[in-house]
Formats: C-alpha cells, sequence, structure tokens
C-alpha cells in the first residue's frame, strides 16, 4: 500500500513561493491502475516526483508503512517524458545495468516487449525517434520488476495507434501485485483501461472515484473531470460570441 | 565471494561511466597524440639543429595537453552533469548511496584524467627516441629525457621526478578536477570549473612570468576540492 499523507510542497522564488501541493492524502492499494488527472498546474508532476523523492516535501509517504529510503525505493519505478535513460547507452546496456542493480528484473518481459515495438537493442538511444524513446522508456519501468509503477504523461509524442498498442499490451502483461499511477491528460483514452482516477486541482486532490462506481452513475470519465473540475462549456461560446459582436458593429 | 558480488552494482555504474564517455577521452588522446606529433615533426624538420627541450618548447605541445586537458574535463563534466539531471530519477532509485556514486564519478574522473598524463609522458618519451635518432643517434636518451624533464617546464610539472612538492601539487590538481567534474557542468559548478581550469593553465605554462608557488596552488586545489565536496554534500541534503 502507498500511503500519502498531508503532503505539501512549496516551489520557493525570488519573489516568494507558490504551493504546488495543499495537503494530499491518497492511498493506493496493490494491483490498481490509477489515473492522475487535473489541469496544467495543478501538481501531477510535483506528486509523482515527491513520490520518488526527487524532492523535498512536507507531510509523509509510506510504502507499506515505511517510509521510502534508499532500501524500499527499487519497489518503485517511474517513467516520464523527459526521459530518465542514458541516452548515450543501448537498450542492451540499459538491461545489463538494471539487472545488476534491481534483483527483480523481469528479462522476459523486456525482450517480449523490444520485440513487440520492434527497438533496437544495440542502438544508442539518443538516435531513437521520441516515440521509440517513450516506448522504451515504459518498457524499462515495466520491466525493473518494482510493485508500483508511476509514469508522468509517458506517451506524450506517440501516435494514437502506438499508445492504443501500449494499453493492450499493459493490461495484458500486467501481473495482480502490479501498480501502475500514470497521470496523463489523455483522460478518453485510458478510460477502459484505468481502474481508479484521481483528480488533483490546485495542489488538492478534487476528486476520486472508481471505475465501477462511474459505471453505476452512468457518466463517462471526462464528465466526471469536467464537472469535478468546474469546466465551463459555455466559455468558449460566450468568447466567440463577443469576438464577432465587435466585428459585426464594424 | 560475497565481496565480489556487493562490487556489482559498483561496477556496473563504473561501466555506465566507461561506456558514456571512453570513446571521446580516446579521440581527445588520439587528436592530442596526433597534433602534438605533427607540430613536433615539424619543427625538428624546418631547423637543421635544435635541442630536444628547444624543440619541446618551440612546437607549443604544452598548449596542446592543456588544450585536450580543457576538453577531457567538460566531457567528463557533462557526461556526468546530463547522468545526473536526466537519470535522476533511475540514478535515485539504486541501492548505492548518493554519496557512493559521487565518488564513483570522481574516480572515474581521476582515471580518465590520469590516462591523459600518461599519454602525454608517453608522447614525450617517443618525441625524444625520434628526435635522438634524428639529430644523433648516439645520444644518451635517458640522460636527455631527465634534463627535459627537469629544464622545461610543463614536463617538469607534467613528471616532478624527486620533487615532492609538486607531486603533492599534481595529485591535488587531478583530485580536484576529479571531484569538480563529477558534480556536472551547473550553472554555480561552472565557475569552479574554469577557475580550476585557469588555475592549471598558470601551473603548467608559467603564465605570469614566474610559476606559482607550490604551496599555494596546492592550497587552491585543495580548495578546489573542498568547493566539489561541499557542493555534493549540499545536492545530496537536498534530495533528502
Amino acid at each position: 500500500m502507498l500511503e500519502i499523507k498531508a503532503l505539501k510542497k512549496i516551489y520557493y522564488n525570488t519573489w516568494g513561493g507558490v504551493q504546488a501541493l495543499k495537503g494530499v492524502d491518497l492511498k493506493i492499494g496493490p494491483g490498481e491502475i490509477v489515473g492522475l488527472f487535473g489541469e496544467n498546474g495543478a501538481g501531477k508532476s510535483t506528486l509523482l516526483r515527491s513520490i520518488l523523492r526527487l524532492q523535498s516535501f512536507e507531510g509523509e509517504i509510506l510504502l507499506d508503512g515505511e517510509r521510502i529510503c534508499r532500501k524500499n525505493i527499487s519497489r518503485l519505478s517511474f517513467a516520464t517524458c523527459e526521459h530518465s535513460f542514458f541516452a548515450n547507452l543501448t537498450p542492451e546496456s540499459h538491461r545489463e545495468f538494471y539487472r545488476m542493480h534491481f534483483g527483480c528484473f523481469r528479462d522476459k518481459r523486456f525482450e517480449a516487449l523490444m520485440s513487440f515495438f520492434e527497438l533496437p537493442l544495440y542502438k544508442a538511444l539518443k538516435s531513437f525517434s521520441t516515440g521509440q524513446k517513450n516506448q522504451f522508456e515504459v518498457i524499462m519501468a515495466l520491466c525493473q520488476g518494482a510493485d508500483y509503477i508511476l509514469m508522468d504523461e509517458p506517451f506524450a509524442g506517440n501516435d494514437i495507434f502506438n499508445r492504443e498498442d501500449f494499453y493492450k499490451v499493459l493490461l495484458g502483461i500486467l501481473e495482480p501485485g502490479e501498480t501502475i499511477f500514470l497521470s496523463t491528460h489523455l483522460i478518453e483514452e485510458v478510460e477502459r483501461f484505468i481502474s481508479r482516477a484521481v483528480l488533483l486541482r490546485e495542489g488538492r486532490v478534487a476528486g476520486d472515484i472508481t471505475s465501477l462506481e462511474l459505471e453505476e452513475q452512468g457518466r463517462t470519465l471526462m464528465d466526471y473531470v469536467k464537472e469535478t473540475c468546474g469546466y465551463r462549456a459555455d466559455r468558449v461560446g460566450r468568447a466567440l460570441d463577443r469576438l464577432t459582436e465587435g466585428e459585426e458593429q464594424l | 565471494m560475497k565481496k565480489v558480488r556487493n562490487m556489482g552494482p559498483v561496477l556496473s555504474l563504473f561501466a555506465l561511466l566507461a561506456k558514456s564517455s571512453i570513446s571521446r577521452i580516446l579521440a581527445v588522446a588520439a587528436v592530442m597524440a596526433l597534433a602534438e606529433g605533427a607540430l613536433f615533426r615539424g619543427q625538428i624538420r624546418s631547423e637543421a639543429i635544435i635541442s630536444f627541450e628547444g624543440a619541446i618548447n618551440s612546437s607549443h605541445i604544452s598548449a596542446i595537453f592543456l588544450a585536450a586537458l580543457g576538453v577531457i574535463f567538460l566531457i567528463l563534466a557533462r557526461t556526468e552533469g546530463l547522468m545526473g539531471d536526466r537519470s535522476r530519477s533511475t540514478l535515485m532509485r539504486l541501492r548505492l548511496s548518493g554519496t557512493s556514486i559521487f565518488l564513483i564519478k570522481a574516480v572515474w574522473n581521476l582515471l580518465c584524467l590520469a590516462l591523459l598524463f600518461i599519454v602525454q609522458i608517453w608522447l614525450v618519451i617517443g618525441m625524444a627516441e625520434v628526435h635522438a635518432r634524428i639529430s644523433d643517434p648516439g645520444y644518451d636518451l635517458p640522460w636527455m629525457l631527465f634534463l627535459a624533464f627537469y629544464r622545461v617546464r610543463f614536463l617538469h610539472c607534467l613528471l616532478p621526478l624527486a620533487e615532492t612538492g609538486k607531486w603533492v601539487c599534481n595529485i591535488l590538481l587531478l583530485l580536484a578536477f576529479s571531484v569538480a567534474a563529477a558534480g556536472g557542468i551547473g550553472k554555480k559548478n561552472f565557475v569552479t570549473l574554469a577557475l580550476l581550469f585557469i588555475l592549471a593553465t598558470c601551473w603548467f605554462t608559467n603564465l605570469f612570468g614566474r610559476g606559482l608557488a607550490d604551496a599555494a596552488c596546492c592550497v587552491l586545489y585543495a580548495a578546489g576540492i573542498g568547493v566539489g565536496v561541499w557542493t555534493m554534500r549540499k545536492s545530496l541534503a537536498a534530495d533528502q
């Protein structure tokens, strides 16, 4: 169980501070596939980076009751659109490196995914296309052997067919104990893939709902997100009216 | 056996660093060797009788060595900086502590810089042999080398023979460069990197007419090491 208790984060700058997270409380159990949604600046990346100890924060993050430290951090893996691999190295070198550092590295899964996405094993990653880099980033996160796989916009730059393939493959290969915590803007795309949706708004959890609850309420995830985030559907119409009004007067 | 197995993660990080930078470092060393060889050959061919020391001085080998040192220094700092920035989330999930990672980087840097020094010393020995063969085949090569390494400031700094103070200075120089490069090439670290390189240039080339005193150099290099370690500890503290 990943427990996040009263998580706060302030980014300080010359003029003061910006509070990115204002007390987030969240529990993610093993085997869940959780989608993390929210507008730009809602605190999604900050939340993931805090879980991974990539930045300091206030509050507590526990993994099965223990604070995340060097002993248990290898139970978390991470895929980000900013890419965390070593660009000068080949996928094969990465495999060797991961094998050495992560005892539970999933060799079979690595081979299967590399051949499914037709990625070359002996070519430096810096020469890969953006889509291929994203694929490799996610492959490494899935093959590390972690219990909790965190993803921050992992498919930014991949085409729709590619993403669709990934969702299907993910659902096919995940084992019951593996947990996915996926931050994305592609709400409609991941709706069928996730089992729970968490919504962040202005640094707070604004909504937390399971796919089952959504189904029972007869709502789509997009409707839920729009309602929870107070999306004003008439905003565009009114703005266009104002613009065209001026033109008509001319 | 257990100890060897425990060394696995350390060695793999070492291999990672080597794979990331070794080809470029060897390329720089090769270019340095070619450039120095060409300049030295030009010197001993252009003038009929020129001493080995004169040929070394007039072929500006020290400038090429310093340029190579600077480029390798930048390659190491950039590679490790990128690794620390982009792949930070991967490094943070390893079993190795931040201090261990920093130390492994510093040791790798030390080996790379030491390699450059060794290549340069071998090049000078090779040049001496070529010079002796061309100018006077009966010349006592070891004696000629001994004199050159004592009389030419650049060579004396490179291999100080019996001068303990300069050996200490050289070791501190290598350590300071290694520690500074392990910190990457960020905005703040760039000043340290630049100052260290300027200091090394003054030390090797007698830039201000009179060589920097060994003691002063040692103090400044030690300060460089101190700044590097302090920066590392600060960034590790921020990660906690």
